[in-house]
């Protein structure tokens, strides 16, 4: 059956999957006609690892088989999210495999209805000397959506966002024997068996063509069931696959703590997609295991985070987990408190960024106007505003938050602490800068 | 792109000279990458490195600050010290929308502390070298020299090859600069332009304590700052620049 008809009818196949606890995977999708599986929340493409050529001869193809076990290892971690699909891609990295034609043709299409939700997730194996290196990008969305949160204060509404949602991650030393483990790995994982184990007869999933889709049926330990769909039942038949190596194989999540992050971004977007709080403490567990161990085996000079050029791969994170902390929050002050330290501590890493200045500062506001005892007036956080606009003009949300702070700061809402209401001495040069900021906000 | 890492040739200071690219006529915004340059052959495999430390630093640029910059090989190209990037060249760069050029070459030199091996990176920051070409400072076009053992190992070696904070601090200051001085955009400029100024000031602090840096945050805090009484005196623009409470300086 010609490829693109395949591709077509699995498409239609999936389609008609309840959306509700959707599992579904494919392996060796052509990266030149990318898909996503239309009906699930949540879509993790992986594409292949680009690798130097020196190592052809050896390992011609373990830049793909990597981003093969990154997916099965991803779905270990995020079947529990329910309503996943993932796709690992075939192709050329330097050519059709890239992340912005890929996402292009992703989000160009339909498949990816509005506020679902993407992670592609992508890399380069590089040598130096006889050593070899592993460095893992991604990049998450949701359809037409901001990655944001609003805090509601005295009825006025302070909104901020997420700063980046691209993110390159620590570099990794790999040795050759760890890609020939990936290798055996592979081997192993590539294998349908009858039943979930090792010594069950099996069917080799083809190493060409492709893409070859299935529905997850059940997960038992480390292994998985996939169940064809369409064409693929054309040829292959319903098995287990071992997506987790044996105790004694390359423990992927251990040598690659990102693995963990994108568990914490997809516990994330699966929250944000479905409007619900449950996959939020699975994800932040995850997150806090990646932010404790993304030092770990990488490669980086400095112990300075931001000297060492990996302030995003820890700030988004952070910033992550604060949101995560509202969304789950129950209105406490210690929830205020705890997302006001995840901000925080992400604007300290990159004070260039407005919206990083915009979510510590509007964090801080909340958590001043739920504490009876502030331990910092109004006016402070007024300066970390007007720092982050005067830094970043044409920030519209800090600014349009910068205006909504002078009201409250000026018209405190009831309950306030004391310590918000501001003398009378500095009352009418406070109304001058509203006013002033009033106009040029003025459409 | 991993092709061109492989292609080093071996130097000789009588055949070094400034090459056309005809990748710059690649359309789009860009950084160029010269050829790296082992200046003797035992040297091979530390150019490979640096040349595949340059590549990964851009590409988490691209990644993280802008995946519309294309990043594009220069074979053959190999500057010998930024003199060669003289203005007529530097226009041209401009012209096509160059931001970057990154060049680098290694050598084994002998001095009274012994033998060692010298690492140069050198970038050309395309429209400081041009708006300030005359005056030279700061620097638009310089090297910065690092220093290894002739046997130091590849895990002390790469991570001090790691520039990705300081390459983007460049492009922040190359983006903000052309936007300053980009009068076709009006008063459009001043918001954008102080923006990529303050960022760059602001990451360059932190990026290591490298004289040119330094001089190069002055640069942008300077140039943030026209931008800021550029907005200030221009009758079309009507943005948060123009309020008593925006300064002149980056603040931090």
């Amino acid at each position: 059956m010609p490829k693109l008809i395949r591709v077509a009818l699995w498409i239609a196949a999936v389609a008609l999957l309840p959306c509700e606890q959707v599992f579904a995977i494919a392996v060796r999708s052509p990266c030149d006609r990318p898909f996503v599986f239309p009906g699930v929340d949540l879509n993790v493409v992986v594409l292949p690892y680009s690798q130097p050529s020196s190592l052809g001869a050896t390992t011609p193809e373990v830049g793909t088989q990597l981003g093969q076990l990154v997916e099965f290892e991803t779905l270990l971690a995020i079947a529990k999210f329910g309503s996943v699909g993932l796709i690992q891609t075939v192709g050329d990295p330097e050519d059709e495999c890239t992340p912005e034609i890929v996402l292009g043709k992703l989000v160009g299409s339909e498949m990816l209805q509005p506020r679902h939700a993407l992670i592609m997730i992508w890399g380069r194996i590089f040598e130096s000397g006889s050593d070899l290196y592993l460095q893992t990008y991604l990049r998450f969305l949701r359809r037409d959506a901001t990655e944001n949160v609003e805090f509601v204060e005295g009825g006025r509404t302070l909104s901020g966002r997420l700063s980046s949602q691209s993110l390159a991650l620590a570099p990794r030393k790999i040795a050759l024997s760890e890609l020939e483990r990936i290798q055996q790995q592979y081997a192993t994982a590539n294998l349908l068996r009858a039943t979930p184990n090792a010594d069950a007869a099996f069917v080799r999933i083809p190493e060409s063509g492709g893409p070859y889709s299935f529905g997850i049926t059940d997960v038992r330990g480390d292994w998985v069931e996939l169940a064809p769909m369409s064409a693929t039942q054309n040829v292959l038949p319903r098995g287990w696959v071992l997506a987790r190596a044996p105790t004694d194989g390359l423990s992927l999540r251990e040598r690659m703590p990102e693995l963990a992050l994108v568990e914490g971004i997809a516990g994330y977007l699966s929250a944000r997609v479905r409007n619900e709080t449950r996959p939020l403490a699975a994800a932040d567990a995850a997150l806090s295991e990646y932010l404790e161990r993304w030092r770990r085996g990488a490669f980086l000079a400095e112990q300075d985070t931001a000297a060492s050029g990996m302030t995003l791969a820890v700030a988004i994170p952070e910033q992550l987990r604060g949101i995560m902390v509202l969304l789950r929050a129950t209105g406490s002050s210690a929830d205020s408190a705890a997302a006001h330290d995840h901000f925080k501590r992400a604007a300290t890493l990159m004070p260039y960024s407005a919206s990083a200045r915009n979510l510590s500062a509007i964090s801080g506001v909340s958590l001043a106007l739920r504490e009876r005892q502030p331990d910092r007036p109004p006016r402070q956080y007024l300066s970390d505003l007007l720092a982050a606009v005067n830094n970043d003009p044409g920030d519209r949300e800090a600014l349009d938050n910068l205006a909504e702070l002078y009201d409250l700061v000026l018209t405190p809402p009831s309950g306030a602490p004391s310590r918000w209401s501001v003398p009378t001495a500095d009352r009418e040069a406070l109304t001058q800068e509203r006013d002033a900021l009033r106009a040029v906000l003025r459409p | 792109m991993a092709a061109w890492a492989a292609t080093l040739l071996m130097s000789c200071g009588a055949n070094a000279q400034i090459l056309p690219c005809t990748a710059v006529n690649e359309p789009g915004r860009k950084v160029l990458i010269d050829e790296v340059v082992a200046e003797q052959p035992s040297l091979a495999e530390l150019a490979n490195t640096l040349a595949i430390q340059i590549e990964q630093n851009l590409e988490q640029l691209r990644t993280e600050a802008d995946p519309s910059l294309r990043v594009h090989a220069c074979d053959a190209r190999r500057p010998r010290a930024p003199t060669d990037f003289k203005l007529d060249v530097v226009e041209g760069l401009l012209d096509r929308d160059v931001a970057l050029e990154v060049w680098a070459r290694v050598a084994a030199e002998t001095d009274a502390s012994g033998p060692h091996n010298k690492v140069e990176i050198g970038y050309l920051i395309v429209p400081v070298r041009y708006f300030e070409f005359n005056s030279g400072t700061p620097p638009g076009a310089f090297v910065i020299a690092l220093r290894s053992e002739p046997i130091q190992s590849i895990d002390d070696l790469v991570p001090l090859l790691n520039h990705s904070g300081r390459i983007a601090a460049y492009a922040a200051l190359a983006s903000g600069t052309v936007l300053l001085k980009s009068t076709s955009l009006q008063s459009r400029r001043w918001d954008p332009a102080r923006t990529q100024l303050c960022r760059a000031m602001s990451l360059l602090r932190s990026a290591g304590s490298a004289r040119t840096d330094a001089e190069l945050a002055s640069y942008a805090e300077e140039l943030a700052a026209q931008a800021w009484s550029g907005a200030r005196a221009d009758a079309q623009y009507s943005g948060f620049l123009k309020t008593p409470t925006a300064v002149a300086r980056c603040l931090s």
